[in-house]
């Protein structure tokens, strides 16, 4: 206390250097600006560019935009909705914070969604910048929904597959969250069966742009794999693909994994096949 | 909360003989005395640890860094804060609600929104420093340069080769 009262007062800091704020305080506050004005405010002086550019605050500054994410983050769970238990499945979402908040009721409802049993709805995807695919499973219907806002939107429906897949991107050089879906279609004409696989495209945007097949295709001699992905999904794993590092990853066996990559904003989809040993 | 008169200091003292109600005086340096629950003083980290480490609570705290313009509205969102634990969603909306409206009425008068700032800091309120702070990132986050040097009153001392570089390194960002 005592060398406390011996400082300066705060008034007289101020007025001597004409700065509403010390130092310290100022650096609170920029930890908590957004990155571009980080970037623009190196210009403003040099020990303001000097303190924007150390090691040391650009370290605070991540574990900052961290903690941030992390109180943002939502879980989502569903269960059968309270109202028709049935006939409807209730979308909840939950804070991911400190353990300590999980305790409290913070759960809350986003959405029903009507003539669907929560066992066949699916969480398509890890949350990805925020949203979430959600999938039925029997008629595989999509639904992106926003963990925070609550705000969801279905997904066009063209028609009815036999064998279906999706995962949601993040384009990081058009910031828009892309939809890739697999999909195979088995037409039965008398005693022979012909199958159609695709590969489509939408594009969360508004107003939103509607599928579009994914330019180049899937090349011929990936077919097979493609299948067999998605029919290893649908009997056996249930595991939606996962996206990491740009590339949306399908189960193939339990060994193998089909990586398609997510170079859409040139609007050409490669694949290739990518083998690995080890259970995952 | 309640000014310092002796009633006050009183009922402070009865209620201290029950455990887990004490009440804190907290003093402004004008020598203005606040009397508070234990709850909304421990908002502070900085009169929480000096509680729980025995001692001056009786004295009370003087804080010759506050005014009590300041102390009172740094005691109004720690009442806020302390004395209620939120557990409903809607006691979570109320709360947040309070915190909009706290800042919003701070924010229209800057040099107290920067003294308020600097008690959340002095006292360590985590919750006041980061809801203060927030605010003037706000402010001043779509500000040029310029703006940023006349708000808090920084000397333009860049070379043209120090802009250069800096404008150099933001095309490429």
């Amino acid at each position: 206390m005592q060398h406390m009262s011996s400082k300066r007062g705060k008034r007289a800091r101020r007025s001597s250097a004409g700065q509403p704020l010390p130092d310290e305080m100022m650096t609170e506050i920029v930890l908590r600006l957004p990155a571009y004005s980080i970037v623009r405010f190196r210009a403003v002086s040099r020990s303001w560019a000097a303190m924007l550019s150390s090691p040391g605050f650009q370290d605070g500054y991540a574990a900052m935009a961290d903690a941030r994410r992390m109180s943002m983050s939502k879980f989502v769970f569903f269960a059968a909705s309270p109202a028709s238990p049935r006939g409807a499945t209730a979308v909840y979402s939950c804070d991911v914070g400190p353990v300590r908040r999980i305790t409290t009721t913070t759960t809350d409802l986003l959405f029903n969604i009507d003539r669907l049993r929560p066992g066949f709805l699916v969480v398509s995807s890890r949350p990805c910048h925020g949203l979430t695919l959600l999938a039925d499973t029997r008629s595989f219907a999509y639904w992106v929904c926003n963990s925070s806002t609550g705000v969801f939107r279905p997904l066009p429906r063209r028609r009815c597959h036999d064998l279906s897949s999706a995962g949601l991107v993040f384009d990081d050089r058009t910031k828009e969250h892309k939809v890739v879906h697999l999909f195979c279609h088995v037409s039965r004409g008398g005693e022979s069966e012909a199958m159609t696989m695709g590969c489509e495209v939408y594009t969360l945007c508004t107003p939103s742009r509607p599928w579009r097949p994914a330019s180049g295709g899937i090349p011929g001699r990936l077919g097979g794999v493609v299948i067999c992905a998605l029919l290893y999904e649908g009997a056996a794993t249930k595991v939606p693909p996962v996206y990491a590092n740009g590339f949306l990853h399908w189960q193939l066996y339990p060994d193998k994994y089909l990586i398609k990559t997510s170079s859409l904003t040139r609007r050409r989809s490669r694949k290739r096949k990518w083998k690995r040993s080890g259970e995952e | 909360m309640a000014s310092g008169s002796g009633a006050a200091a009183a009922a402070a003292d009865a209620e201290e003989k029950e455990s887990g109600s004490r009440m804190i005086t907290l003093t402004s340096n004008e020598g203005k005395a606040f009397v508070v629950t234990e709850a909304s003083a421990r908002q502070s980290a900085t009169i929480r640890s000096m509680v729980d480490d025995g001692g001056c609570v009786d004295k009370g705290f003087p804080l010759p860094n506050v005014d009590s313009k300041t102390l009172a509205r740094v005691i109004q969102y720690s009442d806020e804060h302390g004395n209620k634990e939120p557990h409903t969603v809607d006691e979570r909306a109320a709360l947040a609600k309070f915190d909009r409206d706290f800042i919003a009425e701070l924010d229209a008068d800057k040099a107290f929104l920067y003294d308020v700032t600097m008690a959340a800091n002095y006292l360590h309120i985590q919750g006041l420093l980061a809801l203060t702070t927030q605010c003037v990132a706000d402010t001043i986050k779509g500000k040029t340069p310029e703006e940023i040097r006349t708000a808090f009153g920084i000397e333009y001392d860049l070379t043209a080769q120090d802009e250069k570089e800096i404008k150099e390194e933001d095309t490429h960002a």
